[in-house]
């Protein structure tokens, strides 16, 4: 919190979470990547009860979120609810890939990292002065509000076409073997905090990519490995009694690039839908293998992809977006 | 351990510069050199102590040969073949072994698995230091030095991650001067400024141009052309100023141990031709090749064509020693080319071309080197230069919001224009900043030769130095989402 009088400004996640885990009070968690940060904390509050905290990280990858999630235990060993959001793309992805920086030293008690927060220009310059100027415009940020980017977008079906760099096809397909041992990383590393914390209730889904990530598997041939994830999030996470886990691919919306801004971040509504059903219905269990693959194996055989794209788009591609196939 | 980190400049440099000055004023010069020695491993063990070993037994090696060799009469040329092949046996196996068994293994139409080692980080560095070592004391040029004090010239942290590449006899003979017992409040100002101007230059200039870069090599398909141009521009200088901005620090630091180190960058992109390049760029790396590799080969005494032959041979074995990997090597094949065809034309016509234009062809084909020197192998390489035909554009968003940094978002709060323009306009003014900076100005390392202490410099290297500091835990948030 900044000094006394001087407005607060959320505006760089990173830093920030580490300071709201170590001094706000709170009984419920959301993490995850970019696609949790317009979820609103008042949504969860009112349907599930208590206090919670959002610890979105956009460009984020499992580390960062075993960082952050480690540390919210460490200050609050009883958290009742964590809402994680298992997004593929993530799961499939080194434990500690390339992502957006994480100031890691901040996810700890010792005062030696202080020094690093404090002599940052980061925080000096821009934290700092982003506050002092909210202060002279007399801007009150809302604690719902924070970290949201909705607002910033324009949702739509132009948007979401603009920035996806369609693959070429590829010449073979991906063994659904492929990325297990990656996988395999990352689920341990999710089972052991559902083992760690029993009394802790852990509402892990899975966030709905458009039609455009289902566009993009088909053609890189890496769907069969996608398809054996979904089945391992069930099969491996429900099991455990303090594991409600929802699927949020096979619906419908995400058919429709209308809500969309890109190949995988949905508008606020399609937020507020996964809340309300996650308060409302239980998770999925190993019955729900069939629907789901029924569901995914009739996009990808039966979808007719090429109708997403406009004619004049396929046409004159916009000059910086176009993959070369050769590479 | 990286000079760049908070625990480096607050706790480390200080601690060594006053433990090492404490037990100098106790008249303990023995101890105080015993005491670098051990700052000196725990600097290196810091970066990965399974390293240390291989340093450790290199040293005592090279010191008992160096003595032997000494000794003898009879054995000098024999110990000392033994000591370089013991050298380069020990950096064959780190280093190259797997790229010359994948090799081998390809021309046979075998498979080879590689086989895991660690990369014991300076060992190119320490080897060659201790190579030049032996050399001179088969030649007689060196003195019979104590173990403390070749061990701590063999492991001087300033130098034995990253160069400059010393000799001992630049060295040893500073740290037995009396004169150097006591601190100089000179050379620490002269040292402080180097080092404040060399962070400046690694963290604020160069780690700004590294995070482009890496996003470039990582979206060659996306690029255009003024995006594949901003690639190959920003890791030319990105290069110069990790590099320069490096062996700036390690100089200011050796200072405050009133060590002179040799100065290894001479503002190398104001070079009017590649022969002059290479007078400027790491220059002890080729002063190094030149004293112990080219002139023994006979260097220019033998003929134009064996003089054309031995530079091939140099700057082949220099890209070997930059990595094992082949874009290394046609790297240095690239640079031999280049110096080749220099001293032949310079054998024909004394004509020179104008300077202007000599410096803007040798800057282009610097520019075009680096590409493989970067490239994780010679077909990304061309890939990259292929993308320089299609079209020019803006530079792509995930190039240039690497140039927003918070300095540049300052000016953001009085320029209501478009993101991406916006982002464009910084990366522009980003490299034409940086270009000027490592063409204009007097070099640091000169410039620290002629030191003088004024007020106007002592606020600039302050503030320098809190910008540094202030830049070093910072981290890149983007206007975009990626995963």
């Amino acid at each position: 919190m900044p000094f006394a009088g001087i407005k607060a400004v959320y505006s760089n996640e990173r830093y920030q979470n580490s300071g709201m885990i170590k001094h706000s009070e709170f009984d419920n968690v959301i993490i995850g990547s970019s696609v949790t940060s317009n979820f609103r904390v008042s949504w969860f509050d009112e349907l599930f009860g208590g206090k919670t905290l959002k610890l979105s990280y956009p460009g984020g990858c499992l580390s960062d979120f075993d960082t952050a999630l480690s540390y919210a235990f460490e200050q609050n060993p009883n958290i009742e609810r964590v809402f994680w959001s298992l997004d593929p793309k993530i799961l499939m992805s080194e434990y500690d890939a390339e992502s957006t920086p994480m100031p890691d030293y901040l996810y700890n008690n010792s005062v030696l990292d202080y020094g690093k927060y404090i002599l940052n220009k980061d925080v000096l310059v821009e934290m700092c002065g982003e506050s002092v100027l909210a202060t002279i415009k007399g801007e009150d940020a809302s604690i719902d509000d924070a970290f949201t980017w909705d607002s910033e977008y324009e949702f739509g079906s132009s948007q979401a076409l603009w920035g996806y760099v369609r693959p070429q096809w590829s010449e073979t397909i991906i063994s659904e073997d492929a990325y297990d041992d990656i996988v395999n990383e990352n689920l341990d590393k999710i089972i052991s905090y559902i083992k760690a914390y029993p009394e802790t209730e852990f509402y892990l889904f899975t966030p709905p990519y458009s039609v455009l990530y289902w566009d993009r598997i088909t053609r890189d041939g890496t769907y069969p490995a996608v398809l054996k994830l979904f089945d391992r999030l069930v099969t491996d996470l429900t099991p455990y009694e303090n594991v409600k886990y929802y699927c949020f691919s096979p619906e419908i919306y995400i058919l429709d690039l209308n809500n969309y801004i890109d190949e995988v971040h949905f508008s606020p509504d399609i937020n507020k839908k996964m809340t309300e059903y996650m308060a409302t219905y239980d998770g999925v269990d190993k019955s729900a293998i069939i629907y789901m693959h029924t569901f995914f194996k009739n996009i990808i055989e039966n979808f007719d992809f090429e109708s997403l794209f406009p004619k004049i788009l396929q046409e004159n591609p916009a000059k910086h977006r176009v993959l070369d196939p050769s590479y | 351990m990286l000079f760049n980190s908070h625990f480096f400049i607050f706790l480390f440099f200080p601690l060594s510069v006053i433990g090492y000055f404490t037990l100098q004023r106790f008249k303990k010069p023995q101890l105080a050199k015993y005491f670098l020695f051990l700052i000196s491993l725990w600097f290196y063990a810091a970066n990965d102590i399974r390293s240390l070993p291989v340093l450790i037994v290199s040293i005592l090696v090279n010191f008992y040969l160096g003595k032997q060799i000494l000794k003898t009469e009879t054995h000098k040329k024999l110990l000392c073949v033994i000591g370089i092949l013991l050298n380069l046996a020990v950096l064959g196996v780190f280093k190259y072994l797997n790229f010359f068994m994948e090799n081998i293994s390809f021309v046979f139409g075998q498979s080879y698995t590689p086989i895991s080692l660690i990369l014991p980080l300076g060992i190119s560095f320490f080897t060659f230091q201790q190579i030049s070592y032996l050399i001179d004391c088969k030649n007689n040029n060196a003195d019979d030095y104590s173990i403390s004090e070749y061990a701590l010239f063999a492991s001087f942290f300033p130098y034995v991650t990253s160069g400059p590449i010393a000799f001992h006899s630049e060295i040893i003979p500073q740290l037995r001067k009396e004169k150097n017992f006591k601190p100089s409040a000179y050379n620490i100002a002269r040292g402080l400024t180097a080092f404040s101007f060399g962070l400046f230059k690694k963290v604020v200039v160069a780690d700004t141009l590294g995070a482009a870069v890496n996003a470039g090599w990582s979206n060659i398909g996306l690029l255009n052309a003024s995006s594949a141009l901003v690639v190959i521009l920003s890791y030319t200088l990105q290069l110069y100023f990790d590099f320069a901005g490096y062996s700036d620090m390690a100089s200011g630091i050796a200072l405050c141990f009133n060590i002179n180190l040799p100065i290894n960058f001479d503002s190398p992109y104001k070079a009017r031709n590649i022969s002059d390049f290479w007078k400027r760029w790491h220059m002890t790396m080729t002063r190094f090749f030149t004293r112990y590799l080219y002139i023994p080969l006979g260097g220019s005494r033998h003929g134009l064509k064996r003089t054309c032959l031995n530079t091939l041979i140099i700057f082949l074995v220099s890209g070997l020693w930059h990595g094992a990997a082949w874009t290394f090597i046609f790297w240095g094949f690239l640079h031999g080319i280049a110096m080749v065809i220099s001293r032949l034309i310079s054998a024909k016509t004394d004509k020179h071309l104008p300077y202007p234009l000599a410096w803007l062809l040798t800057f282009i084909y610097v520019n075009i080197c680096w590409v493989f020197f970067r490239a994780p192998d010679i077909k990304s390489a061309f890939n990259l230069f292929s993308r320089l035909t299609s079209g020019f554009d803006f530079i792509i968003s995930e190039i240039s919001q690497n140039f927003l940094t918070t300095e540049v978002k300052i000016f953001r709060l009085f320029m209501p224009i478009d993101d991406s323009l916006f982002a464009t306009l910084a990366c522009v003014v980003f490299l034409v900043l940086a270009c000027l900076g490592a063409i204009l100005p007097e070099n640091m390392q000169r410039k620290i030769q002629n030191f003088k202490p004024t007020t106007k410099l002592c606020y600039l290297t302050i503030f320098v130095l809190f910008w540094s500091i202030i830049s070093l835990s910072g981290i890149s948030t983007f206007l975009y989402f990626n995963f």
